[in-house]
């Protein structure tokens, strides 16, 4: 019934142990490349663009990562609506404070060891490609969420591939995943739903305000634009109207910074 | 026809003036208390199918009430709502043996069709939501 | 914004500046000065000295030369009276004993001791007479002549005198020379003893110039590290390099205090994200309630009699009413307000600091025991400030304690126009190791993003500002006590008015 997210730097061993917990468990197995053909599927955008967002992590003063910021928003907002299925396995580096609010996601940090990779059947030059790879999903993460990718923190498990297989991997996972503690309830499907509206409407926005955070919580979607100066009153009820008449939005709160105590 | 027996509990008396009715009307024999401590008394005199239970209490709190039910009796459903609802509660509600969790403010039909569902596993039939 | 105390305050820097100016420098140039002028004084008197000296040795010689013509004209008057010879040796030397003795009259006069001049001149006048007439008279009628023996006895009479009176002098001249050498040889000696303790003196008070103010100035810095920002005042009467300092100092203060105020201001907002799950919980349960009866309202409505339906309407606008008590509550603490220092009710603050934290002390299931004597006395102070502290010190009690732990919060009235707040909880305690730093800014226990370490120093602050005191008392793993002591009424005032007058136009 749960969501298992595993988080790695590591793109073919993560994806490896995803493979086996998913079949064991029988749950839908999404990686990145599913992710990006549903989202591409989705919304009609290619999947080279979507590919570039997960590349490139988006800077705030450069004019071209406006697209940047969209296309993840619409990544993350696809991943929403795969997970409202439950019964998922994705494995990637993107999502993870979608994953961190649910509490019936278990959070899986996947670490291997440099020498993991320098397998005797990888030619040399994928092994540097790949190290590079690491920095790259390591920097992007820390651009688009603030936090680091390593940190033990964040996750519920952290498995270290340079004392176990994928295969021990997979099976710490799916005993992890028996504990009643990550069984879906209410409470936590509600957060998902609420998870859900927020990214659609975030993705809708981000156009028009690139550093946004959107939070919803029954209906009531707060937006929170932290550039918006107190008297920005007209671009906020642009904003207002362009979300007010999405499925599922009952009231909008546009917030802008300072303001969070203001006409209570 | 035997009849689910719901306990529900919160010291808000609000609560369980406006969900005894409603509960009542789904065909449960519903209890209410508002003190945790003689809720839990009672819940050690008489196990009860459902236990509805807030968490934030004075003296006693729910996942006290959680474990005392589930010792009680394992197969009892325990719904808990809050007031403050975090992942880490409900995580430790579900490893508690919690049925499951709703976080307040909610809808009067949110818990209705908890306790329905609740009722259905433990073999009630003719628990239903009109 | 609401810094008070933000523009410089003039009064302050013209407590500092308005003095009149006498720097180091100025001092310092006067003390060596007085050395010069002492110096000068010394050498000039010496030089007088010595061209007095000079001037004596030229009377003594001239006196000498004198003598030493009369004594020749005595040998030469013997000689006379044994041979019969010398007679004009003997005229001519007195002669020259007079033309000495009138070339110098005038220099001899006015320089040379009191002399008995009349009396010389007379004697040498008579001396001179006499042996003219003996010219006249052959040696041997003379030999014979009765008046030889006269003129001889007036001869020698005269001679004598005038040796005896001119040799007194030039001895009495000789004692001067010597007596002033010997003061010219001494006074250098008891000038440079002078002078010793002269600069000993000179060094001490100037260090001690220099020492005084330094001292004060690592005074104000300690007493500015503990957070009391009171504008450094006057403690000398004049202007000096300090008070360059001590305006900088003032400077430095002003704007230490609206980087407190900012801080403070942040704290309490991070306060109040530490509440968040007691304030969800407290406003979730109306809210709740609300959307319990409206529902019922809605889904039940044909259904239930009128009296029910009133109930239930009721029962939605008490349950908004409690909601916004809530939000009030939690907005009264958190609103930006400018600082007024306004007379308070310290019971009613304690509850309702009490009140802010309470059901965060729940949701850890601990209770929050309030003993406050009746009556207490209204202090002034800031509102907002004080429920901070008393805030600050539930909150990390409620970090000190576990499940079932206990906080209490007394206060009372102490004779001496104080109030003492106390907040105690019996949980892990402080180790002696750390007690002295808590109140250091920085200085937390608590993992990084749980505890920044800045509760205690602005409570502390805080209090300071009000003219009270912070203290603590812990024993490990038993107890912490936290004593705030306020003043209120007379001492207050003193205490706090003048650190404290809300600035007009400060924004
Ligand atoms: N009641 C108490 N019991 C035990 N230790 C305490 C108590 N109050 C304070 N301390 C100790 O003093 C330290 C400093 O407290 P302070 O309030 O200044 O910072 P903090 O509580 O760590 O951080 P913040 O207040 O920003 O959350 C704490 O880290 C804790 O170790
Ligand atoms: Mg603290």
């Amino acid at each position: 019934m749960s969501i298992v997210a595993i988080i790695s730097r590591h793109g073919r061993e993560s994806a490896a142990i995803a493979g086996f917990t998913a079949s064991r468990l029988g749950y839908r197995l999404v990686l990145m490349e599913d992710l990006v053909k549903s989202a591409a599927q989705r919304f009609q955008i290619s999947e080279a663009d979507l590919f570039r967002a997960l590349k490139e992590p988006p800077v705030l003063q450069r004019l071209n990562t406006k697209p940047l910021r969209k296309h993840i928003a619409l990544l993350e907002q696809t991943l929403c609506e795969l997970m409202a299925g439950n019964q998922m396995v994705f494995c990637g580096y993107l999502g993870y404070p979608i994953f961190h609010e649910i509490s019936h996601v278990l959070k899986v940090l996947v670490l291997a060891h440099p020498a993991a990779e320098a397998h005797p059947t990888t030619p040399p030059e994928t092994t540097s490609s790949n190290g590079r790879g690491q920095v790259r999903k390591g920097r992007w993460f820390q651009r688009v969420y603030n936090a680091r990718l390593d940190d033990p923190n964040l996750y519920d498990l952290t498995l270290n591939l340079d004392h176990m297989s994928t295969e021990e991997a997979a099976d710490v996972i799916v005993n992890t995943l028996g504990q009643q503690r990550f069984r879906p309830m209410t409470y936590s499907m509600n957060c998902m739903g609420n998870l859900e509206l927020a990214c659609q409407v975030k993705s809708t926005i981000v156009d028009q305000v690139p550093d946004v955070e959107v939070k919803a919580h029954d209906g009531t979607v707060y937006i929170y634009a932290k550039a918006f100066k107190r008297g920005n009153r007209r671009k906020a009820l642009q904003i207002k109207e362009s979300v007010m008449h999405m499925e599922g939005v009952n009231y909008v709160e546009v917030i802008g910074e300072k303001e969070l105590f203001e006409g209570m | 026809m035997k009849r689910p027996t719901v306990l529900l509990i919160d010291d808000e008396p609000i609560v369980g003036q406006r969900l005894k009715g409603t509960l009542e009307k789904l065909g449960c024999e519903v209890d209410v208390f508002q003190d945790p401590g003689k809720a839990l008394d009672r819940i050690r005199e008489k196990g009860f199918d459902i236990i509805v239970t807030d968490v934030m209490m004075p003296d006693v709190n729910g996942i006290q009430i959680l474990e005392a039910a589930k010792a009680v009796n394992a197969d009892a459903k325990v719904i808990i709502i809050t007031g403050f609802a975090t992942s880490d509660l409900a995580r430790e509600c579900m490893e508690k043996g919690a049925f499951d969790m709703i976080a307040k403010p909610f809808k009067p039909s949110d818990l209705r069709s908890m306790v329905v569902r609740a009722a259905t596993e433990m073999g009630f039939t003719d628990i239903q939501e009109r | 914004m609401w810094f008070f105390n933000s523009t410089p305050t003039h009064d302050e820097r013209d407590d500092l500046l308005g003095r009149p100016s006498f720097n180091f420098r100025l001092q310092i140039i006067l003390g060596f000065f007085t050395f010069f002028i002492l110096s000068v004084v010394i050498t000039i008197g010496a030089m007088l000295t010595i061209s007095r000296i000079e001037r004596k040795i030229e009377t003594v010689s001239t006196w000498e030369r004198f003598l030493y013509n009369i004594e020749q004209a005595r040998r030469w008057e013997k000689n006379y009276f044994l041979y019969g010879t010398n007679l004009d040796d003997a005229l001519e030397s007195t002669a020259n004993a007079q033309a000495i003795l009138n070339e110098n009259l005038h220099y001899l006069e006015q320089m040379s001791i009191p002399w008995p001049k009349e009396e010389l001149m007379r004697d040498l006048a008579l001396y001179q007479s006499s042996l003219k007439m003996l010219a006249p008279i052959s040696l041997q009628e003379f030999n014979t002549a009765d008046g030889r023996m006269a003129v001889e006895a007036d001869l020698r009479r005269y001679g004598a005198q005038v040796v005896t009176e001119a040799a007194a002098l030039a001895a009495k001249e000789h004692e001067l020379i010597a007596k002033w050498l010997n003061i010219v040889q001494k006074v250098p000696v008891y000038f440079l003893i002078f002078l010793f303790f002269l600069m000993i003196y000179v060094a001490r008070f100037l260090s001690l110039r220099f020492m005084q103010p330094l001292k004060q100035l690592v005074q104000h810095t300690q007493r500015i590290a503990k957070g009391d920002f009171t504008p450094v005042k006057p403690a000398r009467k004049y202007r000096d390099e300090f008070t360059t300092v001590e305006v900088a100092i003032n400077r430095m203060l002003r704007e230490l205090e609206s980087r407190q105020n900012s801080l403070i201001e942040s704290h309490k907002l991070r306060a109040v994200g530490i509440l968040t799950a007691g304030v969800a919980h407290e406003l979730n349960n109306p809210l709740n309630n609300i959307m319990l009866s409206a529902h019922s309202l809605l889904e039940e409505y044909d259904e239930l009699s009128k009296d029910e339906h009133t109930e239930m309407i009721t029962d939605i606008i008490q349950e908004t009413d409690r909601s916004r008590a809530i939000v009030h509550n939690l907005l009264d603490f958190t609103r930006e307000n400018k600082s007024v220092m306004q007379p308070l009710d310290l019971s009613l603050l304690l509850n309702e600091t009490a009140k802010l934290a309470f059901n965060q002390a729940r949701v850890r299931g601990v209770a929050i025991q309030l003993d406050i004597e009746p009556e207490l006395p209204a202090i002034r102070g800031d509102r907002q400030q004080l429920k901070q502290v008393f805030l600050n010190l539930v909150l990390n009690a409620l970090d000190a304690v576990n499940k079932g732990g206990r906080i209490q919060l007394k206060a009372r009235k102490q004779p001496n126009h104080r109030i003492i707040v106390e907040v105690e909880d019996n949980g892990c305690g402080i180790p002696p190791e750390v007690l002295p730093n808590i109140f250091d800014p920085f200085f937390t226990t608590k993992p990084v993003g749980k505890g920044t370490g800045l509760g205690l120093s602005v409570s502390h602050g805080i209090i300071s500002n009000h003219g009270g005191r912070i203290e603590v008392a812990s024993e490990q793993g038993r107890y912490s006590r936290f004593t705030v002591t306020l003043p209120w009424g007379a001492t207050q005032t003193a205490a706090t008015s003048d650190q404290r007058q809300p600035q007009e136009g400060a924004s």
